[in-house]
């Protein structure tokens, strides 16, 4: 046995009671860094010197995340370490100042190993796009991990790292942590800061991160929540540890889950094996609910609002991006373009640097914000935003959560059929988790069984600033689910 | 054929604050390049903005100050475009709800009251500025991120002339609300000039035509050169096209920058990282009662309460600091005439030729109310003050002292200018006793000799009175 | 209508340009993404609704104050960029 493979928290009481250094910890978790690379290509950038040399000045303190290795996505700003968003635009960019996530992980003890791949510029949910390669999923290396958080959420489960941070725009921690039988969290929009997150849509961004058990993502959060003057939006500090507050008491809560999503009549002529199986699990889900003392009711909600999720989604997401990403010309950091005039250079750098994908996101960002259009796409989809999180708070007033299955299948082979983008399973079971970046709701996915050896899971929502409840919720499922603490390729402990 | 003109103005001015309008850069000129900078304002990624609360206040002084309405939130906008001097790609800018909309400004051209409507004023970011070189642009981003105030006026000036004295009073505004030095030289102050021509007397305005970005001392030049150029356009029958143009200081003409049809869309939207900031109630009553008198009042109330011309009204108007020292010393109980003469003259003149300002001055307002108190009780002349005013700055005295130690001060005691007067009539016995009160001449030598004897000081109307009481007992004895 | 030539002007407003067949590409991905546009037309009661940009309303949102002021080192802040003279970037001469 590794101490590597254990909880944070036992790691910490190890690294307490002197049974491990934070140096060997760092250590191995550098060598299976390296080791894995070639198979999972998790990493950026593998931080091997500042590791070590950190590992080494790092000040004790009570924290439970001193001498923890920890991996960082690549979209977060490093000081003095190249930070590339996995784009070929900033496949040369060394920031001068770091997150404040980053920070906050510092002054932890936590040490970073490295920078973890992510879907370019964290538009994309494959884990496929980033532009040193694709990461593969450490339970099948045939299959994807999902994204855009990729790297960061296969170093995790192939168990590099106990923890690793993310960001979250539709489901960009949530969905990969579903794929790699973890659990994936993003808090309370503002929960954590976003100084230093590079911008995919900035209403719809959280920084976040992934573990292998619930009560270690409470942990982590408690290091790195809190409120930051640099982030307008950041929420004022709520001055509790989640960890300590953690007691998996659910008894009286009331979930619910959508009959609309949950209605297999509604895949008529898309179902397969693995949604049964999906469905079957989450009928599972919901009895331990029971058994744990839940209430779990049925919630019925309009289809066509959920069923325009997707493309709500897709409208303020890439109309953001495309404004957010204008800083990307080559002129005060990134690759020169070359030209005879500014235009051209800047024109140079951009269709260089940036993939097919990125681009094709961009033109529509830029299509639904145009003067012409921009009242029947852009506001039009700030409006169904609105309905679909009045209705969800409104729902809130009477349930703590709302519960359903965080995919529709496993992990997709990397040459799969493209899935039917106008289907109901993918625009009802695959796009729903957007409505918590809609709301900024709490929401955290978590293994609840696997298909085939490959895991599935369930995502769990709450009301905005309610993250304990989210967590507790979620602390008391994943005893009872018995997929907690595990790791890709290694026996169930 | 005759024209009728129409001129909107859109005003942008510097605003003053310790750090930068969304960055803790520090808002400044400095000559070296790129040393007021911060990661927020070269457009790193990741960053985000957070708005200072000082340009807000100031702002808002702006639109209070220019009769607007104001919203409940302070809200900004993404204005989305390419170009060098803009590193994020997008200005934070305020289009939906700016923090001023439907104002006006009530301002003289010439003689005449005119009201300018204010479409509104919003806060928004300034770009870095660019260096040309030959063969080359450098960029330097000390500029990015101040404070910028955009004006907006509907167009409804219908004069080269009411668009200057709109601008002239607008600046004053600026300066009168503290909010910026309008440091015109360094392009504090900058225009987007619209203009149109039509035929006169339609109800319809003609072809608009934007000028961009034209400092504000070149406004009265571009604005000749481009109604030139229309006037003659029309003239031979060519249509106005809808466009934008720049003005060449060099050539002192307006050049096409773009049409209307390759015009910028901005994709404007909110911009997310700031959330709505509240603008309380106790804010904007804040805000509205520490509002100074503004310069229109003021001209108005000193032709009408202290009977000033108004081109003097204008005169002690146009700063501040001038119409502060002026009304200090009015309040003081001095007649607002004596005192706007003094100030339009003598305190204007000499602040012209120290090149200085009021607030440099060294003759202050107490000073000033010192110096005509002794005038007011006859202790001195008019010629003799003038002489003191120069004086007193010369060497950083008090009238007072200057009196006092040139001994100018006039003997005003009747009975000090008895004693002399009596002494004057002891050595010129033979005159006096002739003396006849319907021969002036002779009063007039006996009054010579009582100043010679009193070294100037005796105060004349008191020595002419003592001299008749005196003369006529000497006649009778 | 979108057609490709819009695309092309569009992506040429973005400052960067798509290869030919990448273009055939999105105009095939515009079908579909117009077609769950729709799904958004088809919500009619939208109009009195305020469009959303913040995921929720905060209270005490506080602007910074005006006091401190902080600056970057100059080198350190354009150590990105690949064109400089002096300690400013350079860029070819940008014509107004």
């Amino acid at each position: 046995m590794s101490y590597l493979d254990l909880s944070i928290e036992e790691m910490h009481e190890a690294i307490i009671n002197g049974k491990i250094t934070p140096e060997e910890l760092v250590k191995e978790s550098l060598q299976r860094a390296k080791e894995y690379q070639e198979k999972y290509n998790s990493f950026v950038t593998i931080t091997e010197k500042e590791a070590i040399d950190e590992v080494t000045k790092i000040k004790k303190n009570d924290s439970y995340l001193y001498g923890i290795p920890c991996a960082i996505k690549d979209n977060l700003s490093t000081k003095g370490i190249l930070t590339t968003s996995s784009s070929n635009i900033l496949k040369d960019y060394v920031p001068c100042f770091d997150a404040t996530v980053v920070s906050k992980l510092k002054e932890s003890g936590s040490v970073s190993i490295g920078k973890t791949v992510l879907d370019e510029l964290a538009m994309g949910g494959t884990g496929t796009t980033g532009h040193t390669g694709v990461v593969r999923n450490p339970w099948n290396k045939e299959r994807l991990i999902g994204g855009s958080s990729a790297g960061s959420c296969a170093a995790v489960a192939s168990g590099i790292v106990p923890f690793a941070i993310g960001s979250d725009t539709g489901d960009s921690i949530r969905k990969p942590a579903i794929y790699g039988g973890i659990v994936g969290f993003k808090p309370t929009y503002g929960r954590i800061s976003r100084y230093g997150l590079f911008p995919f849509a900035c209403s719809l961004d959280h920084v976040g991160c992934f573990a292998r058990n619930v009560k270690d993502i409470a942990y982590v959060v408690d290091a790195i929540k809190g409120h930051d003057d640099k982030d307008m939006t950041s929420l004022e500090n709520d001055n509790v540890k989640y960890s300590d507050l953690l007691d998996g008491n659910v008894k009286g809560k009331k979930v619910f889950y959508i009959k609309e999503i949950m209605d297999i009549n509604n895949y008529e002529g898309e179902t397969d094996k693995e949604l049964e199986e999906v469905f079957k699990n989450f009928d599972t889900v919901l009895e331990k609910c029971r058994e744990l003392g839940m209430e779990v009711c049925e919630e019925s909600i309009d289809i066509r609002l959920l069923k325009a999720i997707f493309s709500t989604y897709m409208t303020i997401s890439c109309a953001e991006a495309t404004s957010n990403n204008s800083n990307l010309t080559g002129i005060q950091f990134g690759p020169r373009g070359e030209g005879k005039n500014i235009e051209e250079i800047m024109f140079d750098a951009r269709t260089k640097g940036f993939s097919e994908l990125i681009k094709r996101r961009f033109v529509l960002g830029s299509y639904v914000l145009q003067k012409e259009n921009q009242e029947k796409l852009f506001l039009n989809a700030g409006r169904i935003r609105r309905l679909i999180v009045d209705k969800f708070n409104e729902l809130f007033e009477k349930y703590d959560a709302f519960i359903l299955p965080g995919s529709s299948s496993i992990a997709p082979k990397f040459q799969s059929e493209n899935i039917d983008k106008l289907s109901n399973r993918y625009l009802l079971l695959e796009n729903h988790m957007a409505i918590g970046n809609f709301g900024g709701m709490p929401s955290i996915t978590i293994p609840s069984g696997k298909i085939d050896n490959m895991p599935i899971g369930i995502c769990i929502t709450g009301r905005a600033k309610d993250d304990l409840n989210v967590l507790n919720i979620a602390y008391a499922l994943e005893n009872v689910l018995g997929q907690k603490g595990q790791i890709a390729g290694k026996e169930n402990k | 054929m005759e024209y009728d003109i129409t001129i909107g103005l859109e005003v942008h001015c510097e605003l003053k604050s310790t750090s930068k309008v969304f960055s803790p850069s520090p808002n400044a000129y400095s000559e070296k390049p790129n040393t007021n900078i911060s990661v927020i304002d070269l457009g790193f990624p990741g960053i985000l903005p957070v708005v200072n609360k000082e340009s807000i206040k100031k702002a808002l002084t702006v639109a209070t100050a220019l009769n607007c309405e104001t919203p409940e939130y302070m809200i900004f906008d993404r204005k989305n475009y390419y170009y060098p001097d803009l590193p994020k790609g997008y200005q934070i800018t305020q289009m939906h709800y700016p923090v001023g909309t439907n104002g006006y400004l009530d301002i003289y051209v010439e003689d005449k009251v005119k009201r300018i409507y204010i479409h509104d004023t919003h806060l928004e970011e300034d770009t870095a500025s660019l260096d040309h070189y030959d063969k080359y642009s450098l960029i330097d981003y000390n500029r990015c991120g101040v404070p910028l105030l955009e004006t907006v006026t509907e167009p409804c000036m219908h004069s080269i002339d009411e668009a200057l004295a709109f601008l002239e009073s607008l600046k004053r505004l600026f300066l009168y609300t503290d909010v910026s030095d309008v440091k015109v030289e360094l392009g504090q102050l900058r225009c987007d000039i619209n203009v149109s021509l039509a035929p006169k007397g339609s109800n319809e305005l003609g072809v608009k035509v934007e000028m961009k970005n034209i400092i504000s001392y070149n406004v009265k030049m571009a604005l000749e050169s481009e109604i030139k150029r229309q006037i003659q356009e029309l003239n031979n029958n060519r249509a106005i096209v809808k466009e934008t143009r720049r003005y060449d200081e060099a050539t002192m003409q307006t050049y096409r920058m773009r049409s209307k049809e390759e015009a910028i869309d901005y994709k404007y939207f909110i911009e997310p990282n700031i959330p709505p900031i509240k603008l309380t109630n106790e804010l904007k009553k804040e805000v509205k009662e520490s509002l100074p008198e503004l310069a229109f009042s003021k001209i108005t109330r000193y032709i009408n309460e202290y009977g000033l011309s108004l081109v003097d009204a204008k005169t002690i108007a146009k700063d501040k600091d001038i119409a502060n020292y002026y009304e200090k010393i009015v309040t003081s109980g001095k007649d607002p005439k004596m005192v706007s003469n003094w100030v339009t003259t003598r305190v204007l003149g000499r602040l012209s030729k120290d090149e200085i300002t009021i607030s440099e001055f060294n003759f202050t307002e107490d000073k000033m109310i010192e110096l005509l108190d002794f005038i007011e009780s006859g202790k001195i002349s008019t010629k003799q003050a003038k002489d003191i005013f120069y004086k007193c700055i010369e060497e950083n005295k008090t009238p007072k002292k200057v009196v006092k130690e040139s001994g100018m001060e006039q003997i005003t005691n009747e009975e000090e200018i008895r004693k002399i007067v009596l002494e004057v009539l002891e050595e010129n016995s033979d005159v006096a006793k002739d003396y006849n009160p319907e021969k002036g001449r002779m009063l007039d030598f006996f009054i010579g000799q009582t100043m010679k004897k009193s070294r100037g000081k005796a105060n004349p109307g008191v020595a002419t009175k003592v001299l008749k009481e005196e003369l006529l007992k000497y006649a009778n004895r | 209508m979108i057609t490709k030539d819009k695309l092309k002007e569009y992506s040429e407003k973005l400052m960067f340009r798509l290869e030919e067949e990448q273009y055939d590409t999105l105009l095939k991905e515009f079908d579909i993404i117009l077609e769950q546009m729709k799904l958004i037309e088809d919500i009619k009661e939208i109009e009195d609704i305020e469009p959303m940009t913040f995921p929720f309303e905060l209270d005490n949102v506080r602007p910074r104050e005006d006091e401190k002021i902080e600056t970057i080192d100059t080198a350190m802040a354009l150590s990105n960029a690949k064109e400089k003279i002096g300690t400013e970037v350079k860029v070819p001469k940008v014509v107004e």
